[in-house]
């Protein structure tokens, strides 16, 4: 029999050529391709959104820090634009997490939010400040060595200014992201933050019902009781009782990884403060979930 | 007294959305195991809805009232918020759910619709396998499996072969129920069935 290969025609963008589909958001597409030429790969994506996509290269351009993605370039298309960034090759978090149901050891979660708050430190401390505002484990990528970075920077605003258009992801999302008329600032992503720790602790994706993150972690056994006090600050609904920005976040961090507990603390937590919770099973399956 | 679960939620053979939503919750407070299992068939996303709140309702209010050291009985907790859910669901399409609440050994089943539910049990060492009456309360006994099921997972099969099928070695596990499960999936495929299924079985170890 003839051996009939396939014909696939080759897509070009902007001198890009287009390998495969990294991703799919609700206004842009995240490739792989390669540079004419030069063959390097890169991510490129697409958007019909032009002033946003513009706004993010402007971010890129600007950021310098091993956390995001190094800004390669951007330019306009007939019905679109596009935004050329360093392509990193690794998985996601949501990917990874699936490998741990019920949680990853503390000290491996630590060392992912580590990571992540760094670029947040870069992000809130940037003049003007800067808010990521859709922190959540599909736009965490941790790459060949084992870092954390952050990517997609669709979200980004600059602070105090009320948010031209809503964004981030429910069950992720500060409660001020919802409110029409509130300011954004940093202590958005601290939110987000203390909900994907407890995610990477717990195994419960605050994306799925029930969305109770913070009744979860208090009930929590396998969560430290200085990891607990650190959640429930993130945790805070009033913006005013967070940590104010991620440079505060990441010392609180940094002293959780490095806490030695007592015998006596251990003791407490085991006679003292045990929890009475176990959870068995926690699956809720759908073919919707609850959109932003 | 202790429950082993697992689901079965395929979509139709020609793809598309499945309409089937599950819940599958397992908790224990002091002992006592409380458990919400769901599922819930309907044809514009009210059955997305419904699980969602029932799975808030019973982590934010179930749990919650089931920490004392004397239970609530399960329908005292689970009808007054089903009819709540229900009450406020959207749309007018035609749907159907069952939902069954365990609190130690004592159970409450409810439902609507074409979901349904299958006791297993063995007398004399001979499986049985009921179609239970909705809406059902009372106490569950250790060695029964109880299926709750949208009619496409078990329409094609004759009740002799769900019992054979889900029974014998292998159903202590959540694995071995996943197998049995599946088993039973392909099972109706071969025989003509097409449409998207869901199912949950539980089984009293």
């Amino acid at each position: 029999m003839e051996n009939i290969t396939e014909y696939k025609p080759r897509r070009y963008i902007a001198g890009y050529e287009i390998l495969e589909e990294l991703g799919k958001g609700a206004t842009s597409r995240v490739y792989r391709a390669r540079k004419e030429g030069t063959g390097q790969i890169y991510a490129l994506k697409c958007s019909g959104h032009i002033e946003r996509l513009r706004a993010e290269a402007a971010v890129l351009k600007e950021l310098k820090h091993p956390c995001f993605p190094r800004w390669i370039g951007d330019g306009r298309l007939s019905d679109g634009a596009y935004l050329v960034m360093e392509y990193i090759p690794g998985i996601t978090l949501e990917r990874l997490m699936e490998e741990f149901p019920a949680g990853m050891a503390g000290k491996a979660a630590v060392g992912i939010a580590r990571d992540v708050v760094r670029g947040l430190v870069c992000l809130h401390g940037s003049r003007p400040v800067y808010v990521y505002r859709d922190i959540k484990a599909d736009n965490v990528m941790i790459d060949s060595q084992g870092r954390a970075r952050l990517v997609d920077l669709g979200a980004v605003c600059a602070e105090g200014g009320q948010a031209k258009c809503r964004a981030g992801t429910y069950g992720y999302s500060a409660p001020e992201q919802f409110w029409t008329g509130a300011d954004i600032t940093p202590a958005c992503d601290i939110y987000g933050m203390g909900k994907l720790l407890a995610y990477m602790l717990t195994g419960h994706n605050p994306c799925k019902p029930p969305y109770d993150t913070e009744n979860y972690c208090r009930r929590h056994n396998g969560i430290g009781r200085g990891m607990k006090r650190l959640l429930e600050r993130c945790l805070q609904s009033d913006p005013q009782l967070r940590y104010p920005d991620a440079s505060f976040l990441l010392p609180a961090l940094s002293a959780l990884e490095t806490e030695k507990n007592g015998f006596r603390d251990k003791i407490r937590e085991i006679i003292g403060n045990k929890c009475p919770y176990r959870y068995i099973k926690c699956i809720w399956r759908s073919e919707y979930e609850r959109i932003f | 007294m202790s429950i082993i679960s697992n689901y079965i939620w395929e979509k139709a053979a020609d793809g598309g959305i499945n309409p089937v939503s599950l819940v599958l919750q397992q908790v224990k407070i002091r002992g006592r195991e409380i458990d919400l299992f769901c599922v819930c068939d309907s044809s514009d996303e009210k059955e997305a809805s419904m699980t969602e709140q029932l799975t808030e309702w019973f982590h934010r209010k179930c749990l919650p009232a089931c920490e004392g050291r004397t239970a609530p009985m399960p329908r005292d907790l689970l009808e007054p918020e089903l009819r709540r859910v229900c009450g406020e669901l959207p749309g007018q399409g035609a749907w159907g759910y069952c939902a069954a609440l365990l609190v130690g050994n004592t159970f409450c089943l409810c439902g609507q619709g074409d979901v349904s539910a299958q006791l297993i049990n063995y007398r004399y060492n001979h499986p049985r396998i009921k179609r239970l009456s909705i809406p059902l309360y009372g106490r569950i006994q250790r060695g029964a499996g109880l299926l709750l099921h949208t009619p496409e997972l078990i329409r094609d099969l004759r009740q002799e072969e769900v019992c054979q099928i889900l029974h014998g070695k292998g159903l202590c596990q959540e694995e071995g129920i996943g197998r049995r499960l599946r088993e039973m999936y392909r099972e109706g495929r071969s025989r003509g069935n097409r449409g998207p299924v869901g199912g949950i079985y539980l089984q009293v170890l």
